[in-house]
This record gives C-alpha cells, structure tokens and sequence, in this order.
C-alpha cells in the first residue's frame, strides 16, 4: 500500500462556519496527484481544469484481473424536509477511513442538479467539515454530464415531433426518398441506425430499391400515436410554469397542437442508462431502446426507430466517464449521474463504482450514497442497481438524526425555510423513542437483503447524551450490527473514526449473500406488491390507468423488468403526513411508465411531481461572483 | 477566472503576437507543433480528413504560445480554456495584426468562410513561418445535427478534433441555455408569487429574518434599492410604500421579451403556451423557444471586456416593463363593468365569472369581479385575459 501524499486532517473551528467559507479556505490539491494516490496513469483520465478529471472507462480493462475492494451504501431514516445528512456522512465517513485510519477509499457520489441549487435545497456537495470540494464546481455544470443530457433528451423529444409533422404532410414515397436519397452516383443505403429498424419490422434485405411498397411504409411511417408519448423535454432548472405546455402553435406547424411538458433533466430516462449502464456498447444499446411512445397499432416506438440513437450516443460519449474530485481532507470522490431518488432509481453510476472498487482493491472501501430513505435510495440501489451491476455490497449504513426521530415519535411539522419548534430543540427521549419505530423498520427491511446494518447517528448540537444513547440502544435491539454516534459536521473526518471502524468490522464479517427483494421473473404486480409489503401496506390499488399500462407493458415483453417506485420520500406510505412506521395502509398506484432503455418499471405512487418549483425568495438571491478573484459567493 | 477563448482570444491571440515580436525580436522562435499536410486527392469527406490525422497534445500548443500552466485549464487532451488572467501578464505587450474574414452575400449552402479563415491560418503558420491565432464562433449544436452540418471548417482546412469542436466544446453553450432559462423561470415565477401574496408576505419572504430575529438585503438587493432611490440599509427601515415599490415588480406578461433557449433544433417549441398546470392557477402565457445562440446571453459573452464587466452587463438585460398603464386599462375596466352589467341584464345568458388583479398605488384597484355575458363578449373576454 502505498502511503498517500494527498490525505490530511482538518484544523477545526467552532461554531461551524457556512458550507461554503469552510469549503473556501482549504486549498486543494492538483487532481493528478489525486489520480496519482489511485495509481492512475495519466492515459486513464483527461484534466478538466486544475480539480476535476474524467476517469475514462479504460482503466477497467487494464484493472480487470484486480479483487474488488468493500462495497458500502448509505442510506438513511425516512427525512425531514431539511435532510438528515446522508451526504454529509458519506463524505465524513471516507475522510475519516482515508484520512484517520489510513485506508484506501473512494467516495462514489451523485452529480446534483442545478435546480435545487438556485431552488431552496442549495448543494450537495455534504456539509461543514464534511465536503467535497472545490464546492462550487461540485454543484454547478461540474464537467457537463447533465448539459449532455439535456441536449440529448431533447434531441430525441425535437425528433418525435418532428417525425410526426413529416409524416402527416408527406407520402409514402416522398418520405422514403428523404429517408433514403441517393447519393451522387444514384445509389441508394440504409444508414446504421436503419438497419435497427429494419430488423424489427422483419426485413432482411440490405438494398433499399428492393422493398415493396408495403414494406416502404412500414419502414418509413412509425404513426406514432401523440396520445402515447411520454417522453418530455427535459432542463435542469426550477420553472413550474413549464410542467405543463402546450407544443406547435406556430402557424407553420399546421395546427399540430400537442400538449406535454419539461421535467428537470435528472428526470430524464437518459439520466438513469447513465447510471446503469456498464459500458459504451451497452449504452449504445440502451440509448436505442428506449421507447417514446407507441404507434396507433400499439408497437412501442424506440429511439433508435427514430434514427437518433447513434446521436444520442455520441452526445453522451464523454458524459459516460465519471468525474474524479476530492474532499476536504483530500480523500478521492468519483462523481457520476444524478437521478432523482423519489422519481427516478436515486443512485450514482454503475461505472464509478465499477472503477473505484477495482481502484481501492483488496481492504479498501467503496462507499457511496443511496438517495432520501432506506424505502426509496438503498431499496433501488439493491433491487436494481446491484442487479444490473453485478456487484455485492457488504454493509449498509443508515444515517439517523434525533431531529428526525422526533418527528416520526410525533413531534411538530417540519418545513424548509420555517424555524424549528422548540420540541426539537430540547430534550425530549420519549418523543425520541417513539420515533425509532422508523429506524428499527428500515433497519429489518434493509438486513434482509444479507448486508450488516450500521446506523450512523449524525449529532447535531441540540441533541443529548440521553436522546443520542436511547438511538443508539433502539438501533441495537432492532438488529443493527452497529450504531455509532457521529460529530463528522463539526469535526471532518476525526468526528466519524469510530464509525470507519465499526463499517470495517461489518464488512469482515458478512455472513449472508445477496438476496433481492423479489425475482425479475413475477409479474409486474407481484413485484410492486413485494415492495409495497416492505413499506408495511396491507395491499396496493391500481387505478383504471394503471392496469391498463400494465396490460400493455407487459403485452410488448416488458414484464421482466425490476421495479422502481415513484414514491413521497416524506414516508413509507403514500401519505406523506405519515409519520413513523405507518402499516395496514392500501398502497395506490396511480399510474405505470416505464423506461425501456434504463431498464425499469416505474410505478407512480400519488402524485409526483417531476419538475420542481421556485419560491419566492429562490437561493439565487444569494449567489454572486466576487469579479476580483472569480470566487463563487453565497453558495450553500 | 477564465472565460470561453471566443471572447477573448482576439485580443489575447494578438497580444500574444506582440509579446514575442517585442521580445525576440531578432530570433523568431520555431514552432515545434506546426507541419505541413500530406493531401488525398479527391478530397476525402471532413470527418474522414479530421481523424486521419493525430492533433498535438494542447498544452504543446500552449506551450508554442508561451502560455505557462497557470494560465489555462486542460479539458481532456485537446482542448484547454485560456484563462483570463493572461491579459494581466501581457499588459504591457504589443498587439499583432488584426485581419477579419467576411463574404459576399451567401447562398444557402454556404461560401467557406470558417474554411478560408482556417486554411490562411495554416498558411501563415505552416508556410510563412508566421505566430497567428485564428479566433472563431463555437458552433451550435441545432445544426449539427438539423441539415447543415458542423462549422469546423471543411477538407484539408480543419479545426480538430472535429467532434469536440461541434459537440459541446467546453460547455460554454450549456452554461449559456442554463443562465438564459434560470432567467425566464425567475420570471414567470414573480409574476406567480406577486399574484398569491400581499406586499407584507412578499416582503417577508425576500427578506426573511435570521435565527436572530435580524433581517438583511442580499447584495443584489441593493441593485434594486437603488435604482429605486432608495437608501435604507435596514430591511425593517422601509415604508409600506417602499415595500410595496422593492417587493412587487409589477410586470406586464404582456411586454416579456425573454424567451427560454436550447441548442436543438426543435420548431415545434417556436411558439408555445405554459402554465398550463393547475397548480399554476390559470396564468397561461405565450412564448416560446430561440436556439441558445440566439440568447442575450451569448451577446453579452461575446461583447463582454471582463469578469466585473460581465457581471454588470447580464444584470442590465431587461426582460420587459412593468404595468405602466395600469390607469388606462382600469378605466377601461370600468366601461367593461358597465357594458357587462348592462347586457347581463337585457340577455341573462351564458354567464362566466372573471377574477381580475390589478396591482397599482391604489387599493380600490386592487380586485374587481366582472361578469361577463360570455357568447357576446367573447372580443372583449380575450382582450382581458390576454
């Protein structure tokens, strides 16, 4: 092992200053002496400036013989509104493994999105002397992965109604011409892409003067139904007012008025094969099959049906590199996709964890971070990340705030941008204790996927000794292999030594393989119906909209999907008002998508919204530049 | 700092020019990138010429320029952003010359223009032994992938690599389309909150108080403030008028000029409606989509001096007025009432109810219910709500 040059502790003030002055006055390092830490050759990735790198994908083939170091996701308790600390902690805990107990480790995080930067949520770049830094490049473009996106999901949404508007103004013949001109000698050829289709409609021949008539128009009309779209624009900022719009009512669009709207880009199907894909091939072929829609017959349509798919690929060719970064104590972050965890699959990229585990070897730790509750984040990171990956986690770690616990035993309503009641800011073990109904759920469910349970109690500076000591004991009895009280906010990674070494234990000593919740290989409902029992629901309702879209995907071949829950992360129920751990409820689904080419089923429970909005005092008011030294001010 | 190498590389190429001229003025350094091109006739198809040949690594040609690390930022291999300090260095240098390329009147397809800009380029500095920067537009991505293809160039007149020249660069289109939509949703959503609350509860939320009690204007505030003529620091300092002039706005959906930005080819977001939501309380608007190039934003990178420069000058775009005649059209109003109540009257039928808020100095403004005799005031009906 060779000893890091890069790795250092913290001189710690108190009080905790912003996120943003603590992120400001530690220096970082070169990247390429963080690279040089991972014994990454400079072949393996491309500089983005002083403190970002682009791994490339091909270290994988040179580590391919290397063993896998420890995997670890963190997870947490079902949150307040303001977060429990999930990032924070993930970054504290590396600090610490790296920095305290001088292991190899690489910190797998999601990209944030942009909205919620200028929204109300700021950054997510962890917090107080637990961060990744430089912070303002961590939450803003970063190295471009979600412009990518963005510019490819709306690439593939200008085709459809492109494609619609010729097809409706032109024949058969007229449109096959287009698709297929001749070149300058007269000669016609299918391009690649067509090919694809080709093989789908049952096509063998190679010379397009050779098809029939018939075969021209099943080649050249996809007759898209417009009713059957789902695939919408997508930007990565807060703007309600585009939820939903109204498309085409220029006059030279002739009177093709189609209702539909943006959501923020880490809504984007693209986002998820993104994050699931395992290599460019694969997610070439994802890319392709993602399904837009139907035609009036009721076939799906794919992208690559629509010849986009090689160009969507090319737009994401470098977004498929993960972004290497450090923290603040100099330990080395991989920084790749973002979805969103209550409406999307809510985990980092299958690639970065791929490189890291190959990178850190034998001892060292991968750890990375689920999205929102252990019922949302580590369900999907379990069910369908690891699926997909092929990897095995060996410990999970659950963040808990007594904050949040006080909540769930039936404190006062918690609401971003609103001061605390008092009942959180005193202490109060009954109102803790009751809370640990959550806790001790989330820890039961997430064991029985065959990983050690380590709940990591994230302190803030209202709670006691009473109220940290009954979690602690409640984690214990519920079946937690750990629970460490962690201070990694105010003190960087000194503050979370204890619970490295308690995740370093849980990792030597798994004894269970990997188990998923339910088979790919039941229906559709019977693997919604796993999952809404882990919830604690007595059964699920599926509205008339619903079994219809479950009639159809599965119809078309798509019932071998895992399944991956739209859901309020405010509860295990539907009901976001739902505090601690609600059971007997019927769990309504209110409606099915699904996104083909990421590979998922995707219930929707209640009402989810996948374009946030702006307040009235949005966070921008705040961030600035300071024009003499370029520094970001204001950011949180 | 550093800024996107369109904007500066003009001045920062010619100063860069002047700067070795002045220094080694009699021992012109050698080039160690430049080389001559061995050539396929017919000519083969761009991208073909593009990838037969193997670019420099950038910080070469940094370094050809006596660029020192400090001064740009790597993105990957081939391209680095020059960063704006440079200029700082180079303060006291000369400038080279100054040539720009422009064309007939076009056709369609094009005349070569980026073309001849970039092959006299490689003229100079292949064949003349010459220290020249060529300074280019980055190109859109609508195009690329629409019908007209990439901008790099074209046959053995090339910049490369081709597919990172037209396919993102460094971002600075991305970042462009992101600024110009943050823009136009902080609008729209103004227009929202002003409608749902009262200047009190505006004014609370712009300025709520700390965990000390204690309120405080942002810096961008004081922008504000001032254009207003006021100059009270303290939030609680102001007057209910002062309030009501800082808090509300007051734009006329009307006048908007701003409109969202994607670099895609997409004529189906030409002209749209949004707001369409429920949620979004019936303030349905028409607007629309340019492609990102065609944002302010892109003026304002490509005309801007500095990073202070800069700052001042995407703070000054007007995105459109407020009401200002807010009297008219309450008179208006008026008349509207009468006729209204006058064919309700004689008619009584097909009624619909209307919810009108007009927002002025004055409070018997403030709300009026008209009721409309809908089948024979529909004229009238859309004047009001559009």
């Amino acid at each position: 092992m060779s000893s890091s040059t890069t790795v250092r502790k913290l001189q710690v003030v108190s009080p905790v200053p912003a996120d943003i002055d603590i992120a400001n006055s530690v220096e970082p390092v070169h990247i390429s002496q963080i690279a040089k830490d991972l014994n990454l050759s400079p072949n393996h990735y491309d500089l983005y400036g002083k403190y970002k790198a682009k791994v490339l994908l091909s270290v994988l083939d040179e580590l391919q013989g290397s063993e896998d170091g420890y995997y670890v996701v963190v997870g947490g308790i079902t949150p307040t509104p303001l977060g429990e600390g999930k990032s924070t902690t993930t970054v504290g805990l590396c600090q610490a493994l790296g920095a305290f107990l001088d292991k190899k480790v690489v910190t797998c995080l999601r990209q944030p999105s942009q909205g919620p930067t200028f929204g109300i949520k700021g950054g997510a770049a962890g917090g107080g002397y637990s961060q990744v830094i430089p912070m303002d490049e961590f939450n803003l473009h970063l190295t471009g992965d979600i412009h990518a996106i963005t510019a490819a999901n709306n690439l593939l949404a200008a085709a459809i109604d492109t494609r619609i508007f010729h097809e409706s103004t032109q024949s058969d013949k007229a449109l096959f011409n287009r698709l297929c001109p001749p070149n300058k000698e007269g000669k016609r050829s299918f391009s690649d892409v067509m090919f694809r289709r080709l093989t789908k409609l049952g096509i063998s021949k190679t010379n397009p003067d050779d098809l029939t008539p018939e075969e021209v128009n099943k080649f050249a009309r996809l007759d898209i139904d417009p009713n059957s779209i789902t695939w919408r624009r997508v930007m990565d900022i807060n703007d309600r007012f585009l939820r939903k719009i109204a498309i085409g009512q220029g006059p030279d669009e002739k009177g093709m008025v189609r209702e539909t709207g943006f959501d923020i880009s880490v809504a984007s199907e693209i986002m998820a094969v993104l994050a699931l894909t395992t290599s460019l091939a694969d997610m070439r072929e994802r890319l392709g099959k993602m399904v837009i829609g139907n035609s009036k017959s009721g076939d799906p349509v794919t992208a690559d049906d629509l010849g986009v798919g090689g160009a969507l690929t090319v737009l994401m060719k470098d977004a498929i590199h993960p972004t290497l970064m450090q923290t603040l104590e100099g330990t080395p972050v991989l920084v790749h996709a973002g979805p969103f965890a209550n409406i999307a699959h809510g985990n980092s990229s299958i690639v970065a964890d791929k490189i890291a585990l190959k990178l850190v070897g034998p001892g060292g730790f991968v750890v990375t971070e689920a999205g929102f509750g252990a019922d949302i984040g580590a369900e999907k990171f379990m069910n369908i990340k690891c699926r997909y990956s092929g990897l095995t986690p060996q410990c999970a770690i659950i963040v808990a705030t007594i904050r949040a616990l006080k909540m769930h035993g039936g404190g006062p309503a918690v609401v971003a941008g609103r001061p605390l009641d008092h009942a959180y800011l005193t202490e109060n073990v009954a109102l803790v204790e009751a809370g640990c109904v959550n806790m001790a759920r989330h820890i039961s469910n997430t064991k029985s996927y065959g990983v050690n349970v380590v709940v990591a109690i994230n302190k803030f500076s209202t709670d006691t000794e009473a109220e940290l000591n009954a979690v602690r004991s409640a984690a214990l009895a519920a079946g937690a292999y750990d629970a460490v009280i962690c201070t990694h906010h105010a003190n960087g990674g000194k503050g979370a030594v204890d619970l490295g070494i308690a995740v370093q234990k849980a990792c030597e000593n798994v004894t269970q393989p990997l188990k998923f919740l339910y088979p790919v290989d039941l229906s559709i409902k019977e693997k919604i119906e796993a999952i809404a029992k882990s919830y604690g629901a007595s059964g699920v309702e599926y509205s008339e909209q619903a079994e219809k879209q479950i009639e159809m995907y599965s119809k078309q071949g798509f019932s071998g999907l895992p399944i991956c829950m739209a859901k309020t992360q405010y509860s295990f129920s539907d009901n976001a008002a739902a505090k601690g751990a609600p059971s007997g409820f019927v769990l309504p689904i209110r409606d099915v998508r699904a996104s083909i080419g990421a590979g998922f089923i995707y219930p929707l429970v209640g009402t989810m919204s996948t374009m946030p909005g702006l307040p009235t005092r949005p966070c921008f008011y705040d961030i600035d530049l300071d024009t003499t030294t370029g520094k970001v001010i204001g950011l949180s | 700092m550093e800024v996107v190498i369109v904007a500066i590389a003009a001045t920062l190429g010619n100063l860069l020019m002047g700067w070795d001229s002045s220094t080694i003025a009699d021992k012109m350094m050698s080039s160690t990138t430049v080389r001559k091109l061995q050539v396929v006739s017919p000519v083969p198809v761009d991208i073909d010429i593009a990838n037969s040949v193997e670019p420099v690594h950038i910080s070469q040609i940094a370094k050809d320029l006596n660029l020192s690390p400090n001064h740009y930022d790597l993105y990957g291999k081939y391209k680095a952003k020059v960063l704006l300090s440079v200029l700082d260095e180079l303060q006291g240098s000369e400038d080279g010359y100054y040539v720009v390329v422009g064309g007939i009147t076009p056709t369609p397809l094009g005349e070569g223009k980026s073309t001849t800009t970039v092959g006299l380029c490689q003229a100079l500095g292949a064949f003349l032994d010459k220290k020249v920067v060529t300074c280019l537009r980055q190109p859109s991505q609508g195009p690329t992938f629409g019908i007209k293809g990439g901008a790099a160039g074209g046959g053995y007149s090339q910049v490369i690599p081709m597919d990172e020249f037209n396919l993102h660069l460094t971002g600075d289109i991305h970042a462009i389309t992101a600024a110009n939509n943050l823009l136009a949703a902080a609008i729209d959503t103004r227009i929202f909150h002003e409608s749902t609350q009262s200047d009190k509860a505006l004014f609370n939320r712009l300025c709520p108080p700390n965990k000390e009690g204690k309120r405080s204007f942002s810096d961008v505030m004081f922008r504000r403030l001032t254009k207003l003529g006021i100059s009270k620091t303290n939030p609680d300092d102001l007057t209910p008028e002062e309030v009501n002039k800082f808090a509300r706005l007051d734009i006329d959906p009307n006048s908007i000029t701003w409109r969202r930005v994607m670099d895609i080819n997409d004529r189906f977001l030409r002209k749209i409606a949004i707001g369409q939501g429920l949620d979004e309380k019936g303030m349905v608007r028409e607007t629309g989509f340019d492609i990102s190039v065609a944002s302010e934003i892109v003026a304002v990178l490509a005309l801007t001096t500095s990073l202070a420069d800069m700052r001042k000058r995407l703070g000054k775009m007007v995105i459109g007025n407020t009401r200002e005649s807010h009297f008219t059209f309450c008179f208006m109003l008026d008349l509207i009432t009468e006729m209204a109540q006058e064919t309700t009257r004689a008619l009584r039928t097909g009624y619909i109810l209307v919810y009108i808020y007009i927002y002025g100095s004055t409070n018997i403004f403030k709300k009026k219910t008209i009721l409309f005799c809908f089948n024979h005031l529909k004229p009238i009906f859309y004047f009001c709500l559009h």
